[in-house]
């Protein structure tokens, strides 16, 4: 083989797709170099697509490169060509795109930023859509108070048993704590024991590789507990901690165990917007490539999803994706999803299968 | 933590690997019913790194053969480390709690005859 390894050499970067190189570009097999070219080619197309600092995104080719090279010398030792060998080996390695939105996916960026918008949004606005919700384990219907968003679903159907009071995470909040280097977690989140009783879920912390003792290295005197907690969650590469209320206190435990708990089926009905011309297809991409596009089943994640039966949308989600949910049907027509009283009995149906 | 992630921090928490030898150890011990595809482990690899669960070592291949290429050519080895040591054992503990639990309704049942009848 003689394609360059660790990302040296390589032929300038060209304008085409980068997606799927190996199947754009069928490997030549009658001329290996034509096949060693493929390689590089692929390499080229991933680089492109990761838009990744070069040091790191060389690192990666050097290690897929390398890769490449030990499985052509294991499919030769078993009777291949060199050319037929780099071609199983380059389509093993997949779709480019796909390959890239892993990488990037594991490295955190995209998602972490987009967690940390979430969280934000999640702490900044936790008291108000909590003290918003009465939710209750009962298999009847519930429908979310039209105050807590600009526009509700007509109906909400509530699968977890949680009372919500988000006047008490508010208290915990807005606490004011003092904390030097050597402060520990446990220390830090025991001070909002001042607000309220706290419920710490210590398998949450174990998960993302928060030990309770450790010292947080922070120093802060008179800012609130909020500050802090956006602080520390920045530190945390795939969830976020976040605080919810619940029967006496407020529980301390990560973003996604509380996506899984405030995870509600709601229906819309978009009569109106299809009316105006939006397709449902466009509404439902729309939907899950703005709104935590990790998370929807459609997409590959497992926190939220959604069917569309006519002209109603239900989608099943934590209730953070609303907001931001309805917003994207506001441009549409604000006043077409709006909760309608008419629709209360469909929503005891609804709520009773 | 899923089951790949726990079989590669496993592979791994043996002795150092790269990522072409930890595919081949899991086909092996698989006996091929596990592939764990270059497209999965390595973005795989990169998040466990990230983590801090394995620190990556470059090291250059060295071959004996004269005509083969590898001279000069770098792979990227892995080791497990006390952070991911801890985070693999207490993966271990909760998959064997939870297996254990599962027993606990499977041999009440039907699962004891299916165990005596199974080849």
């Amino acid at each position: 083989m003689s394609h360059a390894p660790g990302g040296t050499g390589v032929p300038p970067v060209q304008d085409e797709p980068a997606s799927s190189p190996a199947e754009q570009r069928p490997v030549d097999l009658a001329h290996p170099h034509e096949a060693n070219d493929a390689v590089t080619s692929w390499l080229d197309g991933l680089v492109r697509v990761m838009r990744l600092p070069k040091r790191e995104s060389d690192e990666i080719r050097e290690e897929l490169d390398s890769h490449v090279r030990d499985r052509v010398r294991d499919l030769m030792l078993v009777g291949e060509s060199e050319p037929r060998a780099i071609h199983q080996a380059i389509s093993e390695l997949g779709d480019a795109a796909l390959l890239a939105q892993r990488y990037k996916h594991a490295r955190g960026i995209s998602q972490r930023r987009w967690i940390m918008t979430a969280a934000t949004f999640a702490i900044a606005s936790s008291a108000l859509v909590l003290s918003t919700m009465t939710l209750s384990g009962s298999p009847s219907p519930h429908t979310t108070s039209p105050a807590s968003h600009n526009v509700a679903p007509f109906t909400a159907f509530a699968g977890a048993a949680v009372q919500s009071d988000g006047s008490r995470v508010a208290k915990v909040l807005k606490t004011t704590v003092e904390i030097d280097q050597g402060t520990t977690y446990r220390e830090f989140f025991g001070s909002a024991r001042k607000a309220s009783r706290l419920i710490m879920d210590n398998a949450a912390f174990e998960q993302i590789d928060i030990d309770l003792d450790d010292a947080m290295g922070i120093d802060a005197d008179g800012v609130t507990f909020a500050a802090v907690l956006e602080m520390v969650n920045r530190r945390i590469p795939f969830d976020t901690l976040a605080l919810r209320a619940t029967d006496g206190g407020v529980e301390i435990t990560s973003q996604r165990v509380i996506d899984h708990v405030l995870n509600h089926l709601v229906v819309y009905d978009i009569t109106d917007l299809m009316d105006n011309g939006v397709e449902p297809d466009q509404l439902t991409d729309l939907i899950t490539t703005f709104v935590e596009p990790d998370q929807w089943l459609q997409n590959g994640g497992d926190l939220a999803t959604y069917q569309i039966v006519a002209a109603r949308l239900f989608i099943k989600a934590p209730i953070r994706f609303l907001p931001r949910i309805e917003w994207i049907m506001d441009q549409f027509d604000p006043e077409s999803h709006k909760m309608d009283p008419e629709h209360h009995a469909d929503a005891a149906v609804l709520g009773s299968r | 933590m899923n089951p790949l992630e726990m079989i590669v921090l496993s592979v791994i928490g043996e002795a150092p690997a790269y990522g072409y030898a930890i595919t081949k150890k899991i086909e092996a011990r698989s006996e091929n019913s596990i592939k764990a595809g270059p497209s999965v482990l390595y973005p795989l690899l990169k998040r466990l790194e990230k983590q801090g669960y394995v620190s990556p070592n470059w090291e250059t291949v060295r071959s004996e053969r004269t005509d083969d290429d590898s001279d000069g050519r770098r792979r990227k080895w892995y080791r497990l480390t006390p952070k991911g040591q801890r985070r693999l054992e207490q993966a271990i503990r909760s998959h064997r709690a939870h297996t254990a639990m599962l027993d606990e309704f499977i041999n009440a049942g039907p699962g004891a005859a299916i165990e005596e009848t199974s080849p």
